[in-house]
């Protein structure tokens, strides 16, 4: 596959090494083959948009990608490390360090604060102890614009704002890549706004960032978009900066 | 190092959802406390049980009157009504018949008894020195009736503990007093312990008097109205029951058996029952225990099974963000445990007051097996820990996705 974001003529690394990923779910005659022979290659510091119907494989894609599940055939390289053949203990440590994933259910901790909460991923980094981390989780829920907050209970904070702590636990242990699953999906269209800016300053800072949506203007503010259907990409595209063009646009895609 | 980041971060699931960690360490708690309770309730009521039984003595013999009358054509009257026992039957059957312990002769009546202007009517019981041991009541307070006394005719008695409360009320001590038997002044010199109802008799409505006091003073008749024989050991019981017998019928001159004057009775039967009973005792406290385990055990399962497979997203969370299986494991292994043992011991304190209570409502004495406790204890914090780990260990075995998607 060729590649043609401009990003590729930099002198880049390559973070991402998918080839002839499939994932097939159930056996015999109930299996259902969710991906059918992806391959894909991402560079560090791109912002890529995963756009496809309902079952068209890019929530399974992004899984695989983000090491929470493990594919049924093909091989994955990230940053040169085969996951396929991680056991248990070093998947833990790179979905720890390397990792941060935010949900589209937000998925935090009930009845926990949201310094709590961005703090989780650290109990389990073996690197440092957990209270070293803790100023580093404030500034970052100050980054996300709920320094006032951090002692909410997530049953007190709007769904943009639990969705503001989940990113800020994903960036708690520092990763290369952030893997989002239709963070704006359960949102209000300011709100989906306002972590949509989050990603695109981090993206400006460096960050590697992967996600998926279903609303072509959000898609639009990523820097490359990849269309998915019944399992396989049917394109792959660098976007031209005209993220502005926002609401005019048809959607491509229903689900 | 490690151990201790785990431990705050089970303690931290427990204090996060308190209504949980309570309703499941309740949940152990009721299992435990309920075997404590039934088993401690059971062999209370045993020991209860046994007890009166043991009480009634099982190596008794009681030779008492036959019937009056009959042997010339005469009307036969009730049994007991002969006159037919004596002193002298009593100390040949002591001197006479070997494997005899001790030899109780007895000569009971009702009388008035007077003092101050309390006023009952009671039975009134002639006994030797020996009775204490034969019929294993004591007493409480005081002296029993003492040999001197059978020689001097002295006017003592000794009280049950009912005839102290209706002619004394609680205030006064009988103890050197003097009361009247049928107008006859005697000094209360002891007290009985209680001894509560036994067949139809209260035992401890009954005053005790020396044997000849009774005879020569109270009843005018040197007849007595029943020997208790202890027999030496319970497996010559029927031995000596039939030496009594032959010996008797010698004495009163009787060639046909049928034709005694008295019976003796064997008190083998009720060491049979005495047996029985205790084994079918011993079989319904094992089934209280294990049924009482079960149910508790299932409890303790149920509350565990659901209130972590609940937390299977949760488990999905902390896998993906970096947790493996081991963390997972300890985090549930250290919280059930916490919650199993924290359980168990409020268990163990509400069983032993429930059946510290209960013993106090069934006036029964409270019994704690040790073993019982350690069981219920141990058997609950196992199921309470394999069943807070089972679902644990298997959410963490699953991919992160398939935890967090599981509903």
């Amino acid at each position: 596959m060729v590649d043609l974001s401009p990003a590729t003529f930099d002198a880049r690394r390559t973070i991402i090494q998918a080839d002839g990923l499939r994932k097939v779910y159930g056996e015999g005659d109930a299996a259902v083959e969710a991906l059918r022979g992806v391959s894909l290659s991402v560079d560090e510091g791109e912002f890529v948009a995963i756009m496809g119907p309902s079952g068209s494989g890019k929530s399974t894609l992004l899984n695989l990608l983000g090491c929470l599940d493990k594919p049924t055939s093909g091989k994955y390289l990230l940053r040169g490390i085969e996951v396929n053949e991680l056991d248990d203990v070093e998947l833990a440590r790179l979905r720890n360090e390397q990792i941060g994933f935010v949900f589209q259910q937000f998925n935090l901790l009930p009845r926990t604060s949201a310094l709590e909460n961005v703090l989780l991923p650290t109990r389990y980094n073996r690197k440092r102890p957990h209270g070293a981390y803790r100023e580093r989780a404030i500034r970052l829920l100050e980054d996300v614009g709920l320094g006032g907050r951090i002692l909410s209970h997530p049953n007190q904070l709007s769904g943009g704002m639990q969705q503001r702590v989940a990113i800020a636990r994903a960036l708690i242990n520092d990763p290369d890549i952030l893997f989002a699953d239709e963070p704006t999906g359960n949102l209000d269209t300011k709100s989906g706004d306002e972590i949509m800016a989050i990603f695109k300053r981090l993206n400006e800072q460096g960050k590697t960032i992967i996600l998926i949506t279903h609303e072509q203007y959000i898609a639009n503010q990523a820097k490359r978009t990849i269309h998915m259907r019944d399992g396989v990409i049917i394109s792959d595209t660098p976007n031209h900066g005209d993220d502005n063009a926002r609401d005019e646009r048809v959607e491509e895609v229903q689900s | 190092m490690n151990l201790l980041i785990h431990i705050q971060t089970a303690l931290r699931g427990i204090v996060t959802n308190k209504l949980r960690a309570a309703l499941t360490m309740l949940g152990v708690a009721i299992g435990v406390g309920a075997v404590i309770a039934m088993i401690s309730v059971g062999s209370g009521a045993t020991s209860s049980v046994t007890s009166r039984i043991q009480s009634l003595g099982t190596n008794l013999l009681t030779v008492s009157p036959g019937a009056a009358g009959g042997l010339f054509g005469g009307a036969r009257q009730a049994a007991g009504t002969a006159r037919s026992l004596t002193l002298e039957d009593a100390e040949a059957i002591k001197r006479e018949i070997p494997g005899i312990a001790a030899v109780s002769p007895e000569a009971a009546g009702n009388a008035q008894v007077v003092f101050k202007d309390s006023n009952v009517n009671t039975r009134i019981y002639g006994v030797t020195p020996v009775y204490e041991n034969v019929h294993n009541f004591h007493v409480e307070f005081g002296d029993f009736i003492r040999d001197q006394d059978l020689r001097s005719l002295s006017r003592v008695a000794v009280l049950g503990k009912q005839v102290v409360a209706d002619l004394f009320g609680s205030g006064e001590s009988p103890i050197g007093q003097t009361i009247k038997i049928n107008n006859i002044p005697f000094r209360v010199v002891g007290i009985m312990e209680t001894k509560g109802q036994s067949g139809f008799a209260n035992l401890d409505d009954m005053i005790f008097v020396p044997l000849s006091t009774a005879q020569k003073r109270i009843f005018g008749d040197m007849a007595l109205s029943s020997i208790s024989i202890q027999v030496a050991s319970d497996n010559q019981m029927d031995t000596v029951s039939s030496l009594v017998t032959s010996l008797l019928l010698v004495r009163h001159r009787i060639s046909d058996p049928n034709n005694a004057d008295f019976r003796v009775m064997n008190q083998a039967e009720l060491l049979s029952t005495m047996s029985s009973v205790s084994q079918t005792f011993t079989l319904f406290l094992g089934g209280i225990a294990a049924v009482s385990l079960l149910v508790g055990g299932i409890g303790i399962m149920n509350i565990m099974l659901v209130s972590v497979t609940e937390r299977t997203r949760e488990i999905g969370l902390r896998k993906a963000v970096g947790a493996r299986q081991s963390d997972i494991l300890w985090q549930f292994l250290i919280e059930s445990l916490t919650l199993s043992l924290a359980g168990g011991a409020i268990g163990m304190l509400i069983g032993v007051a429930g059946a510290y209570a209960m013993s106090v409502v069934g006036s029964w004495p409270f019994v704690l097996s040790p073993n019982s406790v350690v069981l219920a204890f141990v058997f609950s914090s196992l199921v309470g820990v394999f069943f807070g780990l089972y679902p644990a260990w298997r959410a963490s075995l699953l991919s992160p996705i398939e935890a967090l998607r599981y509903e």
